[in-house]
């Protein structure tokens, strides 16, 4: 067998191995997910209202998009296989309730298992949310009263309360309604902080378009000693944006330390403590003076009679 | 100092013995038969290692073993040998010469000159170790009070300069007698013993100074020795790990640091006696005693040893315990106990024994002390290291092990080729034993002994 | 932070014209998003203190304290800075703040992303990690887990206890930093930190000559030095643009939660979720790293309780043995 056969043999073990653990890696990968029957055929115990496709698309947001991207939009993570695009229409024809509630609830390989995250009701509460994006009907009951000041037609006077700490937002129509109190708007309140916004309350206002909100007391103000809250109209879908930023210096004083200040050990050399700088120097200045005194001493040798 | 008064000989029978000790101990100086090969040796030698560290500047610590979980090695084990060497001085030279211990005296000057060289050096191993030498200036510059390498270089330059003042002072009188007695020296000879004697003559102002300034000098210089080492020990000491975080580390250090400097005393000794012929001045009485103090450093320093081992031995912390295991019965065990067998415990049951005092075998044994200890450092400063408390992953494999490399050996050598070289030149000025102070012993008066 | 209050008290006694300037200042720390939006009014310091009141969108009048004032140099792209001023404020630190991370390890599935991401920002080789994700397990009857391992940046750091140059130093936003251009290598500090924290540049860094001409930016520590100490700084070059680190970026998994100590809020590196930093830790009952060490870290573990992967690691469910060791 000469050098030459002798590779061309090797070369082709060599590809024949690799056709066959590559084609198991991808029968593998591409194993379809099927959920069992009985799973697929469950129905949402949920019933779907605003609340609930809203609570879904909360959940949605800190659970799924990190993968899966924002829906319809196919700006998913390159994971292999590709996450799904919950949002896309086709899928969501295919895919039963039964079945998306399944899959968040067992997960597969780089699809985690939210089975212990997550509640029964929540899981269900993001298949709704899911159901919601697709062609079919949805009943969007429950808060009602939006039509009448949809597309910015809205204004929102806010008035603060220093003594108890307190937001009164009050929610009248512009334009044709003028002055009519909008009711049943969900506000949110939040305090804008260093890299997000921390949400302080949901609040949907009253049939004189009130909304109050009481600020917590235990939040500590930023390094300017305030806190600005974003004050604005949740559904921006069907309001516009509807938004105010109010400083407030309510809640507690901002606890910054500079720890800098402070001697130490840990610290920069002049900062450290104070009988460390007085030992070390004395003791380094007496001792040296000793020594340099012996020295001269030495020199004065010549001169002793 | 000098506590006990000595009967005085007879003018004449005097100065008989003062020319017979003096020409005993300043004919090293001159002769000079085979220095030029051991000069040759020692200066080849340094080109090699010198040759070693230039790569190592030119390449990083990347050429050595370290890595980061073992960040520091064999340079670091070195300072501390050195550091630990240089103790002797304190102990022979200022601790028994103050109790006033009359054996001590002709080994004092061998103990300052061990002293010396070993602290000098140390100074610069710490050099070899820094991954950029060229910002040395840095820790004077910048250096934090609160940082123990910044006690550590205070301490040691300390040290240093009160080492070299206690190696010249108690010269004076012996440097105004060789002015005296040799004349066939070359210029720069004489002018550097012109200047070192000081203007001596010998009157009683001068002894009386002498003797004040030495006293100054050998109080003053036990509390810096101690801090030398103290401080070193501290360097691991100070931090969490554990192995280090250990609070007898500073006696510990201290300890087995006089018995690495007397094993290193009684080798010299042996060596200066046979080369420089002085067995009359370097006697088997010199040698026993010695030895005895050789045992009893080993002893305390066993004592030592027995807490830092066995106490937590017996609790066996989770790391700790780990770090442990691996030196009593794992990966290190073959050094560890080679170290405390053959560094330690054998060394002393054999001086207990008195035929092993005698000048050879004790020198041997002293040799094998002087290893030990350098791989006992060895021992305390790399093992430690491979028992953090967080695990040592995602690591290449060559993170979790250390042995030094080639070029590593080299610049480990050099510390020591640097010491034999400053005991040479030292060596080949002045005499090794001192004369004014043996003649003192054997009852040689002042007006003799300084006479012109 | 004590110069700062000297100096301002100082331009407050000067009267009329320097307030004016300090205005001027406040201004500017008002355009650049730090303070309140458009309609803030300025109506004046009240006597001594150091108290401003402005006015809000609705008339509303509030006090609140005087602004933190910051040098320009403090907001400006490392890019277009000297050297000295660049150390400057890298070794003061982003004034007002206090950093804190929560590691949630019921998230961490080792996908390595934060690893990645930090050894390609900071120019580091494969085995040199500013953060390195370790397979742990405390007892032999106890799940294995994964945990990623930044630096903690204690508020009593032993690295910095021992830096012989002010090499290594904590700044006043409690970020410990390091500046290669004065470190002497002695490796002290690496001796020093429990934690396995610091790696030492053994031999030459990446891209030597292509950073031969680049200016040295100490809050990302590029270009890396031969000779040098090296270790996770938070990404204190993103902080100081308004953007979490290199690490809480990358993670597609929710591990990392990053914020303000003072504010009290942390925000998710991969969701944005924005949490009290206190609800999260008291909830999931958080913790630091070996806090009997006394070093008091700065990150904080939530454990590795409901997690959304099981543990897996080279295809096996079990440690290896290797790894098996550490327990």
């Amino acid at each position: 067998m000469n050098q030459f056969m002798r590779s061309k043999i090797y070369k082709s073990v060599f590809l024949i191995l690799a056709f066959y653990v590559g084609s198991m890696a991808i029968v593998a990968a591409q194993q379809p997910w099927v959920a069992p029957d009985d799973k697929k055929a469950e129905k949402n115990p949920v019933a779907v209202n605003a609340d609930i496709i809203e609570k879904g698309n909360d959940l949605f947001l800190k659970n799924c998009k990190s993968c899966h991207g924002d829906p319809g939009q196919k700006n998913m993570l390159a994971l292999n296989p590709l996450p799904p695009d919950l949002g896309d229409k086709e899928y969501l024809k295919k895919a039963s309730d039964g079945e998306i509630h399944y899959k968040i609830t067992a997960g597969r390989g780089a699809m985690p298992t939210f089975e212990k995250v997550l509640t029964d009701q929540q899981r269900w509460e993001i298949v709704s949310y899911l159901r919601s994006l697709g062609d079919g009907p949805v009943d969007a009951g429950g808060t009602g009263g939006t039509e009448a000041f949809a597309g910015g037609a809205l204004k929102m006077e806010v008035n603060l309360n220093d003594k108890d700490s307190t937001m009164l937002i009050r929610l009248l129509g512009t334009d044709k309604e003028a002055g009519v109190p909008a009711a049943g708007v969900k506000v949110q309140f939040m305090a804008k902080r260093t890299f997000g916004n921390l949400v302080l309350g949901e609040v949907t206002s009253n049939d004189n378009g009130y909304a109050l909100l009481k600020f917590p007391e235990s939040l500590p103000r930023d390094r300017d000693n305030k806190t600005d809250v974003i004050i604005k109209v949740k559904d921006e879908k069907s309001y516009g944006k509807v938004e105010q930023v109010v400083p407030v210096s309510w809640g507690q004083a901002n606890p910054h330390k500079n720890l800098l200040a402070e001697r130490s050990m840990w610290t920069t050399r002049w900062m450290a403590p104070s009988w460390l700088l007085i030992t070390f120097h004395t003791v380094v200045i007496g001792i040296w003076a000793y020594l340099i005194g012996v020295v001269l001493q030495m020199l004065k040798l010549k001169n002793m009679k | 100092m000098s506590s006990k008064t000595h009967e005085t000989l007879p003018a004449a029978e005097a100065k008989t013995l003062l020319n017979k000790i003096s020409d005993d101990l300043l004919r090293p100086i001159q002769n000079h038969k085979g220095f030029t090969m051991w000069a040759l040796f020692l200066g080849l030698a340094l080109a090699l290692v010198l040759w070693a560290y230039v790569i190592q500047l030119r390449d990083g610590l990347g050429v050595t073993a370290m890595r980061d979980y073992s960040a520091w090695g064999s340079y670091i084990a070195n300072f501390v040998f050195f550091v630990a060497v240089s103790l002797v001085g304190m102990l022979i030279s200022a601790i028994m010469g103050l109790i006033g211990v009359e054996w001590a005296k002709p080994i004092s000057r061998i103990a300052e000159i061990v002293a010396f060289s070993a602290v000098a050096v140390a100074g610069l191993v710490i050099v070899f170790d820094m991954g950029r030498p060229d910002r040395l200036l840095n820790v004077f510059i910048h250096g934090r009070f609160q940082s123990p390498i910044l006690w550590d270089v205070t301490v040691v330059t300390t040290y240093t300069a009160i080492s070299l003042v206690l190696l010249i002072l108690p010269l004076i009188p012996d440097i105004a007698i060789m002015r005296r007695r040799m004349t066939n020296l070359p210029k720069w000879q004489k002018m550097l013993y012109d200047m070192a004697s000081f203007g001596w003559v010998g009157n009683d102002a001068q002894y009386h100074a002498l003797h004040r300034m030495l006293k100054v000098l050998m109080i003053l210089v036990i509390p810096v020795a101690l801090a030398i080492h103290t401080v070193t020990s501290w360097l691991m000491a100070s931090t969490l790990r554990p192995g280090w975080n250990s609070t007898i580390f500073g006696p510990y250090f201290v300890t087995g640091a006089f018995v690495a400097g007397t094993a290193a005393v009684i080798i010299l000794m042996f060596f200066y006696r046979n080369n420089f012929k002085l067995k009359e001045y370097l006697t088997d009485y010199h040698f026993e005693m010695v030895s005895r103090l050789l045992v009893l450093t080993s002893l305390v320093y066993l004592y030592f040893n027995v807490n830092e081992y066995l106490v937590p031995g017996y609790k066996m912390p989770l790391h700790e315990g780990q770090h442990l295991t691996e030196l009593f019965t794992g990966h290190w065990a073959p050094l560890f106990w080679a170290t405390q067998i053959f560094g330690l415990i054998l060394p002393i049951i054999l001086l207990l024994f008195k035929p092993m005092r005698k000048p050879l075998p004790v020198t041997i044994i002293a040799v094998f002390v002087l290893v030990g200890a350098w791989f006992k450092r060895f021992i305390i400063v790399v093992p430690t290291q491979f028992h953090p408390f967080l695990p040592i992953q995602n690591v290449p494999e060559n993170f979790t092990t250390y042995s030094p490399t080639l070029i590593e050996i080299a610049v480990l050598i050099m510390p020591f080729i640097l010491a034999l070289i400053i005991g040479t030149i030292v060596s080949k000025l002045i005499p090794v034993v001192s004369i004014w102070e043996v003649a003192e012993q054997k009852g040689i008066s002042r007006e003799v002994l300084n006479q012109e | 932070m004590a110069e700062e209050l000297n100096k301002s008290a100082h331009s407050e006694n000067d009267g009329s014209d320097n307030s004016r300037r300090d205005f001027l200042k406040i201004g500017l720390a008002l355009g650049a998003g730090v303070v309140v939006g458009g309609g803030a009014i300025y109506e004046g310091y009240k006597g001594e203190t150091k108290k401003i009141r402005v006015l809000t969108t609705d008339g509303h009048t509030l006090e609140i304290n005087k602004p933190v004032v910051m040098e320009d140099y403090e907001l400006k792209d490392s890019s277009e800075l000297p050297l000295s001023d660049l150390q400057k404020r890298g070794r003061k630190g982003i004034p007002g703040k206090k950093w804190v991370m929560v590691i949630d390890l019921s998230k961490c599935r080792n996908a390595r992303k934060c690893m990645d991401s930090c050894q390609a920002a900071h120019q580091l080789k494969p085995e040199q990690h500013h953060i390195n994700v370790l397979r742990m397990q405390d007892d032999a009857n106890t799940e294995p887990y994964f945990m990623p391992k930044p630096c903690y940046h204690c508020d009593n750091p032993p690295c910095t206890k021992v830096c012989p140059v002010d090499a290594t130093f904590k700044r006043e936003d409690g970020i410990v930093l390091i500046d290669n251009e004065r470190c002497i290598g002695c490796r002290f500090c690496v001796a020093a930190c429990p934690y396995s924290a610091r790696v030492f540049h053994w031999s030459d860094p990446k891209f030597v000559e292509a950073n031969a001409l680049k200016e040295y930016d100490i809050e990302l520590n590029v270009p890396q030095k031969k000779g040098t100490i090296t270790k996770c700084l938070f990404s204190a070059d993103r902080l100081r643009k308004g953007q979490q680190p290199y690490c809480v970026e990358a993670c597609p998994n929710g591990v990392y939660w990053f914020g303000d100590l003072n504010e009290d809020v942390v925000t998710n590196g991969t969701s944005k979720d924005t949490v009290r930093f206190s609800d999260l830790i008291r909830e999931n009952a958080g913790y630091t790293m070996m806090p009997e060490l006394g070093t008091k870290p700065r990150v904080y573990y939530l454990p590795a309780k409901n997690r959304l992967f099981p543990f897996e690691y080279n295809g096996s469910k079990e440690l290896s043995q290797e790894d098996q060791h550490w327990f």
